[in-house]
């Protein structure tokens, strides 16, 4: 089913209007052969109503007298014409004492004969007066028929094609009454042409029969009969060509197709695949697209996607140097009114006045907190790209870490477990404690009162999985992708948390508001050692889990 | 004798801001807002310190240039990086190319000051013998809190003034540990922890330099630094 789906698949199902050609063909035979029928019947008629002249011509050779013979011979003799002619073509049927040859008609009718067909002379009586031609010779005409039709595909096609048209009459029974009705039908003076089957249903047999006039009466009738025989070959032969014809243009086109498709699928999968990896599952560009010089559609598309992520990444880039840039230019008027006011405090003020003087300087002061805060990120990298990785005990880091905090936050509750013993990681220790501090700082903000901290270092393959998790309100549907990208921060905005927060005197991070910078900082420390950090809630949905993924053996 | 202090900066306000502090506290000032300027004055007379900002109006690294050119002329010649930019990668540009300390803009007058008369006491101590009260001896180690300078094994390890203090703040209790923001205190400065980390880091590489097995530093992480002997 997928397969089907697939473009492969798609193409496969769009090369089955190939199989339209044989269609048409078999139609465009079918439509021949009823042509070649018509035509040959026409002959026949022709054939038979010239012969039923010639013989009109000579009323002497149909003997008067000896039609007036007893009704049950003559019955008899027409059951046994109406066998003969209805008889298969190969079999030994003889006629008897129906047939009684005058020798005249006999000459005639070889000289009118047609190689192909049998033509028979009834007089009135129901007698066989002339016999000539038999249609077993018409059976091979070509002298290839027996040839052809020991190759499988002509058997088959003989096996696919035998009831080319409705109009035979099938049943033995029902061709020998036929007979009889053509032979009764042209003793009344009315001429037919009838299609018929062969007994053994092998060939199908044309025949017309014409009354034979003396005069004002009718002496008897003239059958000619043909088996469709070389028309049932050439069409053979047509549809075997067709199929073979068709069957390569079919393989041919069919291989064609699945190369072509085989070939885009694959030049799409490589496009999509290197889209995917362009862009990680945050959102955030990891390299570019080798934009492809095929001068397609595909290959623009290629190019477009190529010059997108390159856009996008520009972008992303802007963003993230947005905000070292805007701490940067800051920076100089907060100096400025920094120095203003140090100065102002240099002259004495009254005592109202200096209370403003203090407020301004206690902004100016969060402000530039906040503003090295922005660049804390851009500093980050460019300490971390100049860093030399040494080999470390992170649960030492962490035990030292996890120390700090109980000693600065006494009111909280930290709970440390290692449970990566002696696994050591290669990097930089001071980077992984300010990870954890990042960490740590978020779940102080979001931690419900009286409620452990627990912070947990685990081996998990070949990366090591330091968590941090808390008892609180659990994370926003659908942020847990973006909630490590630079400026993004979810907190409830407002004074109660605000102030709530303030109590942890000391800690910038919480006094002086958020800026989303946080937990980028966890994230660019976590790629720096070879892993991603990860954010969920927690399994019992009383709270949230913050982790570090940190490979043990960095790539490189 | 009144000291002479040029001001290299950009930006009007800070620099009439400075220039008053600077004229409060008594020094005499020379202000300049652009380096081809001050380059043209202070190339035929040296002031007694001089106060640079890095990005100078067109020029983003216009304060690193002229600071290597007053290198040039002097050896003595007190300097002071003040800037906008607070990255480590300028911290260390400055004070390799000659600056004596970096401070940032966030720094407060009074700090500033404070700095200032600091560089000037260490300079003018140079010529005066050490008073045996002011010099601090830990194990190989030993601080002039007059000059400013330190020696370990006898051999003189330049720190600049940001690294003496910290130095001084860690062995002033040997084994105790200093945490970032006691560390920042003693050292009167306002920075980030990374910039706490890579001032440590540089202190430890100047120490080595003068002795290869030197580890009296010892990082406590989460907690902070201890000197050891």
């Amino acid at each position: 089913m997928k397969f089907l789906l697939s473009i492969r698949g798609k193409l496969l199902l769009v090369s089955l209007v190939l199989l339209a050609i044989p269609v048409v063909g078999y139609r465009f035979v079918t439509h021949m052969e009823v042509f070649l029928r018509e035509s040959q019947e026409q002959a026949l008629v022709s054939a038979t109503r010239a012969i039923a002249a010639t013989l009109s011509e000579r009323p002497g050779l149909f003997d008067r007298r000896e039609a007036t013979a007893d009704e049950a011979a003559e019955l008899e003799r027409r059951q046994i014409v109406a066998l003969f002619g209805s008889s298969d073509p190969e079999a030994v049927a003889t006629l008897g004492g129906a047939y009684q040859p005058s020798p005249d008609i006999e000459r005639i009718l070889e000289l009118l004969g047609r190689s192909a067909s049998r033509i028979w002379v009834v007089d009135a009586a129901s007698r066989v007066r002339g016999l000539s031609g038999s249609l077993k010779r018409a059976q091979s005409p070509a002298g290839t028929t027996d040839a052809d039709s020991s190759r499988p595909l002509s058997r088959a096609l003989v096996r696919l094609f035998r009831l080319p048209s409705g109009d035979a009459k099938d049943d033995p029974e029902q061709g020998k009454r036929a007979v009889m009705a053509q032979v009764d039908r042209a003793l009344i003076g009315s001429p037919s042409a009838i299609w018929r089957y062969t007994r053994d249903r092998q060939g199908v047999v044309l025949s017309a029969a014409q009354p034979v006039w003396s005069g004002e009466n009718i002496v008897g009738a003239v059958v000619v009969e043909e088996t469709t025989g070389a028309i049932q070959l050439l069409k053979l032969e047509a549809l075997e060509n067709l199929l073979t014809i068709t069957l390569i243009v079919f393989v041919a086109g069919f291989v064609t197709l699945i190369l072509f498709a085989w070939r885009l699928a694959a030049r799409v999968r490589k496009l999509g695949r290197a889209a995917d990896a362009a862009i990680d599952a945050q959102g955030r560009i990891r390299g570019e697209l080798e934009p492809s010089d095929a001068d397609d559609e595909l290959g623009e598309l290629s190019r477009n996607l190529a010059a997108t992520v390159r856009r996008l990444k520009d972008y992303n880039q802007h963003l993230e140097s947005l905000s070292a840039r805007l701490s940067h230019e800051l920076r100089t008027p907060v100096a400025v009114v920094r120095s203003s006011l140090d100065n102002l405090k240099l002259h004495p003020v009254a005592p109202e006045t200096a209370v403003y003087i203090e407020r301004a300087d206690t902004g100016v002061k969060r402000l530039s907190t906040l503003i090295s805060r922005l660049s804390e990120a851009t500093q980050l990298e460019r300490f971390l790209q100049g860093a030399e990785r040494e080999t470390f005990d992170p649960g030492e880091v962490i035990a030292g870490c996890v120390a700090g905090y109980r000693a600065t936050f006494p009111s909280r509750i930290f709970a440390f477990e290692n449970a990566a013993e002696g696994v050591t990681l290669q990097g930089v220790p001071d980077a992984i404690a300010q990870l954890l501090d990042k960490l740590v700082a978020n779940a102080i903000d979001f931690q419900l009162p009286e409620t452990p901290i627990d912070i947990r270092l685990a081996r998990a393959g070949r990366y090591l999985v330091l968590s941090v998790s808390n008892q609180g309100p659990p994370l926003p549907e659908g942020s847990a992708a973006t909630l490590f990208s630079s400026m993004v921060s979810l907190r409830p905005q407002g004074p109660a948390r605000v102030g709530e927060h303030a109590a942890d005197a000391g800690q910038g991070d919480t006094a002086v508001g958020h800026l989303g910078m946080g937990l980028y900082i966890v994230r660019l420390i976590a790629e720096f050692h070879g892993g991603f950090p990860e954010a969920a809630n927690r399994a019992d949905g009383r709270g949230v889990e913050m982790r570090a993924w940190l490979a043990i053996t960095p790539a490189g | 004798m009144t000291k002479r202090v040029a001001l290299v900066e950009d930006d009007s306000a800070i620099r009439d801001n400075i220039s008053d502090a600077l004229k409060k506290y008594g020094y005499e000032v020379q202000p300049f807002a652009s380096r081809p300027e001050a380059m043209a004055v202070l190339k035929t007379r040296l002031p007694d310190m001089a106060i640079i900002d890095i990005g100078l109006g067109a020029e983003m690294d216009g304060g690193f240039t002229l600071c290597r050119d007053l290198r040039a002329l002097s050896d003595q010649l007190p300097i002071i990086i003040l800037s906008a930019r607070d990255s480590d990668f300028d911290i260390v540009s400055g004070l390799r190319l000659g600056a004596d300390d970096y401070l940032t803009k966030d720094t407060s007058l009074p700090h500033l000051m404070a700095r200032i008369a600091a560089l000037f006491r260490r300079v003018d101590a140079f010529g005066e013998a050490p008073r045996n009260e002011e010099i601090v001896d830990r194990g190989e180690l030993r601080l002039d809190l007059n000059r400013l300078t330190a020696t370990w094994k006898g051999e003189p390890v330049v720190l600049t003034v940001t690294e003496f203090w910290m130095v001084h703040a860690l062995v002033k209790f040997v084994g105790h540990v200093k945490n970032r923001d006691q560390l920042m205190g003693e050292a009167e400065m306002v920075v980030d922890d990374s910039t706490i980390t890579s001032h440590m880091k540089r202190i430890r590489k100047k120490f080595i330099a003068v002795d290869p097995a030197f580890d009296a530093i010892e990082t406590v992480y989460g907690m902070g630094y201890r000197w050891i002997v």
